[in-house]
């Protein structure tokens, strides 16, 4: 494996581990406040890919535009989810698990009918290509390391404001928070919104490099889970260390197993859940059951 | 002769059974068959839910199963009736490895970490050529005894009877043991149980074996039936579908729910000619206005009108009497 190999697998590593963050972050953002299992985070990631590809292509309007619109509408679509379906199946851990999976199975079938099983070809946004020395690395995927890490950063601000920080009291206690006078339905409708928001740009940001196709939300929500089974459930930051970890190990590994490369990682999530039940970097959330 | 009603309506159910290949159509009977598979998966998931831990990965297992029954066939060799035991066996260490990592580390370690597992294993046996890639394994020779063979649906149906009776009677016997007690404890509340000295860890683990040992021996029956294997037919998609039929069928009722839920959402998309694109968008509209509106199931809603009714039958009883 000669530097250029090695540079440009772990360049594609920070890459797929910066989308893995954008959306495992809001998976265990949603998780950790709501103790909702959102199965439909990775059809948010696909409807996001969708949506930057209609209006950006279908429409002809500026990528940044169809970021913005995808993050929004990502996020509305979020909320309007919540209040359609998840707030009247409140019972129980299972009730809800089974309708955000109710959910992301209509999302995915329809879509399905609407597209198709063909690849949407968006454009490339950032041509340029850096040369330093003999290694060469590609824009796009700079680019897209570039937003991610921006998006976290501000992400992490955020939850150190007022707002995130009454986030983070209802995930500790939905009572203790009413009692201080923080509405936890308006941090619900902020959360959904947040976390499903994060994968409709983590959706877009990665269609112009990887095409837009019905099927990639799946693989997108086994890796989330992998994520944030090694980073501890409803941590951000663990979620933030074991995505860039994982993409790394992936890309590694397809270079020397290839298509197992699941497997791989799946070998260290063994490992890391026999030393620490919890992930790297979070404590086991007890189970709600239902009734 | 304690309960003659039950008596006379168990050997009519037996009767029926039997006769059942004679009077159904062949169409049909290919549907009950599926039935009965997706019965015995039903009955596993439902056997967890007593003990309060959510599978979604009973179609890993079921995959270990089939592909057990496939590769020692079709690549080794053997028989048809050891496989079914070596299939069960497999899946049985493997629930045992996942369960004893996981199970102490609390519901929801155990619900993703098994999930990851399932879908690893599919991804597995679909990328690696050994086991037949994503075109999966063909031409599987039909299971015999002696010299005779099982070709028709006739005989398919008495082997899926056969074992799903197996699985049935195992599973009653276990709800009415010491057991099913500590399950029915552990399933009102895990404190509650722990303070009346149930092994909750240990109870647990032995519920997450044995379904994965059924599962397995169910689809080592698939396996048999369809003479082929894909991949894809053990998906994430299919754990789903085995929580709607134990969820229609009525979370409370262990025995009975599933074989219902099983039998009622098998048949309704058949009958009405919906397109495999469609099919999952049924099944989740069906699961979303369950949960809404029905969620005791089928049987919880049939049970509570049964309640009632003695209800109204007695108090109207006391009226004529008091007047």
């Amino acid at each position: 494996m000669n530097l250029s190999l090695f540079v440009q697998c772990l360049v594609n590593g920070i890459m797929i581990g910066g989308i893995y963050a954008l959306v495992s972050s809001g998976f265990t953002l949603i998780l950790g406040v709501m103790k909702i299992f959102n199965f439909a985070q990775g059809q948010f990631y696909m409807l996001g890919a969708f949506v930057t590809y209609g209006v950006s292509v279908a429409l002809g309007m500026p990528y940044l535009v169809a970021l913005i619109i995808s993050i929004l509408s990502m996020g509305v679509l979020g909320i309007l989810v919540y209040i359609g379906i998840i707030r009247w199946t409140y019972s129980g851990f299972f009730q809800t698990v089974l309708a955000t999976v109710g959910f992301s199975t209509i999302a995915k079938q329809t879509s399905l009918l609407t597209f198709g099983y063909r690849e949407k070809v968006l454009p490339a946004v950032v041509r340029g290509i850096i040369n330093v020395s003999d290694v060469t690395l590609s824009g796009g995927k700079l680019f897209i390391i570039f937003v991610a890490i921006l998006i976290m950063v501000s992400l992490h601000f955020f939850m150190k404001r007022k707002v995130g920080t009454s986030m983070r009291t209802v995930a500790e206690s939905i009572d203790v928070a009413s009692l201080l006078g923080i509405s936890p339905t308006r941090i619900f409708w902020l959360t959904m919104g947040i976390g499903c928001g994060l994968s409709g740009i983590a959706g877009g940001l990665i269609a112009p490099v990887l095409c837009a196709s019905v099927l990639m939300g799946e693989h997108i929500f086994i890796m989330a889970l992998l994520v944030v089974a090694i980073g501890g459930m409803g941590s951000m930051t663990g979620a933030l260390l074991a995505s860039f970890v994982i993409g790394i190990v992936e890309s590694f590994a397809y270079q020397f197993v290839g298509e197992l490369n699941l497997v791989a990682i799946f070998i260290l999530l063994a490992v890391i859940i026999y030393f620490r039940p919890g992930g790297l970097l979070g404590k086991p959330l007890p189970i709600p059951t239902a009734e | 002769m304690r309960h003659p009603i039950r008596i006379t309506g168990l050997s009519l159910l037996v009767l029926l059974l039997v006769l059942l290949p004679w009077i159904a159509d062949k169409y049909s009977l290919q549907l009950i068959i599926y039935v009965m598979t997706y019965s015995m998966l039903a009955l596993g998931f439902s056997l967890c839910w007593k003990a309060r831990l959510i599978r979604v990965d009973l179609a890993g297992y079921w995959a270990i199963g089939a592909y057990a029954t496939g590769m020692l066939m079709t690549k080794a060799g053997w028989s048809y009736w050891p496989t079914i035991a070596a299939g069960g066996f497999i899946a049985a260490i493997i629930a045992w490895g996942v369960g004893s990592l996981t199970i102490p580390r609390g519901g929801l370690v155990f619900f993703s970490f098994a999930m990851l597992v399932s879908l690893v294993i599919q991804q597995t046996v679909a990328a690696s050529n050994f086991f037949g890639g994503w075109a999966g394994i063909e031409s599987m020779p039909p299971p015999a005894i002696g010299s005779f063979v099982f070709r028709g649906k006739t005989e398919y149906y008495f082997l899926g009877l056969f074992l799903l009776s197996i699985n049935f009677v195992t599973y009653y016997l276990l709800y009415d043991s010491r057991i099913g007690r500590a399950w029915t404890a552990i399933g009102s509340g895990v404190g509650f149980a722990k303070s009346l000295g149930v092994n909750v860890v240990r109870y647990r683990l032995f519920a997450v074996i044995i379904s994965s040992f059924f599962c397995a021996v169910s689809g080592s029956y698939l396996a048999s039936y369809q003479m082929y294997i894909i991949p894809d037919s053990f998906g994430f998609y299919q754990s789903i579908m085995i929580q709607m039929f134990s969820l229609v069928g009525g979370l409370n009722s262990f025995l009975a729910g599933p074989l219902v839920g099983a039998a009622i959402m098998t048949f309704i998309p058949e009958y009405l000619k919906v397109t495999a694109e469609i099919e999952p968008i049924l099944t989740a509209v069906v699961i979303i206005l369950v949960i809404l509106f029905m969620p005791l199931g089928i049987l919880g809603l049939v049970r509570r009108w049964w309640r009632s009714s003695i209800v109204i039958r007695m108090r109207s009883k006391l009226t004529i009497r008091s007047t």
